[in-house]
């Protein structure tokens, strides 16, 4: 058999910004170098600029043998340009965005992507008439995705794989059902697991949760944890022990609405009371605040009330920069929404530098699970700010005496955590039940 | 780049302060067309602040208290020695006497037919006022920040075709960031 053809559906690819970007990326890239011809269907870049902002960076790292197909996507909802709107929009705007999501969810059941399936399906059909595929591995959110899985299995038995990034029925932080099992949604996706050849999630939680729904296809479900890209691992250069300079705590990554940036606020100004370590550190955080390009002024504001005591928003890093930026903190901060189903893809790049970490999440996230045994790890037990102080002061203090062997078994336990080393026994698997006279063909 | 803001709402002080901030550039200058006063004296953050509703410009610290005898949100109340037959307290005793049948989840529509937004009224005073059109015209850029004021800013977009005309200003900060020639006038 020559080099099989796997189609990668993933709405958001580079240039997009989006957080599970990275992992789409890497999934394609890891195909591509594991000895498969990749294409990949996604949204057109014009989307990513206009809705959730690009980062051009990103498109070096696609790698060259990959063919990128673009399908034409458009989000009426979030469309601001006046001049695009009706009359009718106009005079009845909340009638019209009722009337439009009901719409949306008429080709497929998710808001806002809905009427993008049936250009994408188009597109998947075009790919497979003009070069065969041989598997499809579709990743989600948005769930509209899985549309071209259930398309070219259902016209040509092409097998395929469901790469959840998230969780389709479960609310991954509150853990309560989001759709009824009558809902269409449920329906969609008893049928895509039911035939699917594979079904990934992120952490064992969200897998547990889906195999005891579907208990006769728990066999096929497969944790792949996110990991760090080592080609853009931050810097994990020999530290020596800080000593008694002013150290910098540093957050990088999405500050969504979801994470205790208040709670963390609190606790910092309480550690700065009772150490002075921290009272002469800083809090620099990086990244976009919100899920979307503009800034979230709320979140801002909770860091501008807090400049006083040494919290500054530094602004959004380009992919290509992140290791330069982890290159000036002292100590990492974890701060991630509650929800035992919540992990998150910097968690990795945290633990590959070997500098301490400060977890300030609910203890029974399945982040703690990841970081579980790290040397340099630095817990709370609550959101409450005396227990976010005490780990605060406790990471100020390791960071300023942690030596070299410390460290270096921090990096160590970061080093099981390589994104390769998490995809590519899928990837091999997935071979070896294409064609079971392959060979490992990694390059 | 000038700015025009576009609200029916009684915006605070500190809301200009962080549309500037989300806007950029320091030397962006804000132009308001609206509906009601702010909250407080805008002083600098706002070139030209043109109110075409009701109500008036604040001059200094708004009065914390409100008027006495009278909280906010409750109708007056009836006495006899203080009865009046003003329209006002008129409507206010009718929408008091009616609150069970507005409050209905089966009234919603009735309700929202009845209590129009200054949407309309709005439109039909900028439409005339020689001031908002010239407002419109020097600016760069038109942004809508509210429901009420979608009809206006979508009636000015327009008259003026070729001038970007935003919902939102989330919008309008992605917009100050483009390379739009105008965001970088």
């Amino acid at each position: 058999m020559s080099a099989p053809h796997v189609l990668y559906v993933a709405w958001g690819f580079p240039p997009c910004r989006g957080g599970g970007v990275y992992r789409a990326l890497a999934t394609a890239n890891r195909f591509a170098a594991l000895g498969w011809r990749v294409t990949v269907l996604t949204a057109d870049r014009e989307s990513f600029v206009r809705y959730t902002g690009a980062d051009a960076s990103l498109e070096d790292r696609v790698d060259d043998r990959i063919t990128v197909v673009r399908v034409p996507f458009t989000w009426p909802i979030h469309e601001a340009d006046l001049h695009r709107w009706s009359r009718f929009r106009m005079a009845s705007p909340r009638t019209w965005v009722k009337l439009r999501s009901r719409r949306d969810q008429l080709p497929f059941p998710e808001v806002g992507y809905g009427p993008w399936r049936r250009p994408l399906e188009a597109a998947a059909e075009r790919v497979h008439a003009a070069d065969p595929v041989d598997l499809v591995v579709a990743t989600a959110n948005p769930h509209v995705a899985f549309s071209v899985a259930d398309r070219l299995f259902r016209r040509h038995r092409v097998p395929y794989v469901l790469d959840y990034r998230d969780a389709w029925l479960l609310d991954v932080f509150s853990g309560d059902r989001l759709h009824s099992p009558r809902s269409r949604a449920a329906a969609w996706e008893r049928r895509l697991v039911a035939a699917a050849t594979e079904v990934w999630f992120v952490n064992d939680p969200i897998r547990q949760w889906h195999a005891e729904l579907y208990r006769d296809h728990a066999m096929k479900m497969h944790t792949v944890p996110n990991g760090y890209d080592p080609e853009l691992a931050p810097a994990v250069h020999e530290r020596e022990p800080a000593g008694s300079r002013p150290l910098v705590f540093g957050y990088l990554g999405t500050v969504s609405p979801r994470v205790p940036l208040a709670e963390f606020a609190a606790g910092w100004r309480r550690a700065r009371e009772q150490s002075t370590i921290v009272a002469e550190s800083t809090a620099r955080f990086y990244g976009y605040l919100g899920y979307y390009a503009a800034i979230r002024a709320d979140l801002l504001a909770i860091i501008e009330q807090a400049s006083d005591d040494g919290m500054v928003y530094e602004g959004p890093v380009a992919k290509g920069d992140i290791g330069n930026v982890y290159d000036t903190f002292d100590v990492q901060l974890l701060i991630l929404g509650a929800g035992r189903y919540v992990t998150s893809g910097k968690i990795f790049e945290y633990l590959a530098t070997g500098l301490p970490v400060v977890s300030v999440h609910d203890p029974m996230n399945a982040a703690s699970d990841v970081l579980r045994g790290h040397p340099l790890w630095f817990p709370v037990d609550d959101l409450e700010p005396d227990s976010i102080a005490k780990a605060l002061v406790a990471a100020a203090e390791a960071a300023q005496t942690a030596d070299r062997e410390t460290r270096h078994l921090a990096r160590a336990f970061g080093a099981r955590f390589r994104r390769d080393l998490q995809v590519d026994p899928r990837i091999e698997a997935l071979r070896a039940r294409l064609d079971p006279t392959a060979q490992d063909v990694r390059s | 780049m000038k700015v025009l803001l576009i609200s029916t709402g009684r915006l605070p002080a500190s809301y200009f302060v962080r549309a500037r901030a989300e806007l950029g550039h320091p030397e962006t200058i804000v132009d308001v067309l609206a509906w009601a006063p702010p909250g407080e004296p805008v002083g600098e953050l706002v070139q030209r602040y043109l109110l075409l509703g009701p109500g008036e410009m604040p001059q200094s610290q708004p009065d914390q208290q409100g008027p006495p005898g009278r909280q906010a949100g409750q109708p007056p109340t009836s006495t006899t020695a203080q009865r009046s037959w003003n329209l006002g307290r008129v409507r206010a005793g009718l929408r008091h006497r009616l609150r069970p049948v507005f409050r209905a989840r089966r009234t919603r529509a009735l309700r929202r037919l009845l209590r129009r937004g200054p949407s309309r009224k709005f439109w039909r005073r900028v439409r005339t006022n020689q001031a908002a059109s010239q407002l419109a015209r020097e600016a760069d850029l038109l942004v809508v920040l509210d429901a009420g004021s979608i009809r206006t800013g979508w009636h000015l977009a327009r008259r003026h075709a070729g001038k970007p005309a935003l919902f939102g200003l989330s919008a309008a900060a992605q917009f100050a960031r483009s390379d739009h020639p105008a965001a970088s006038r």
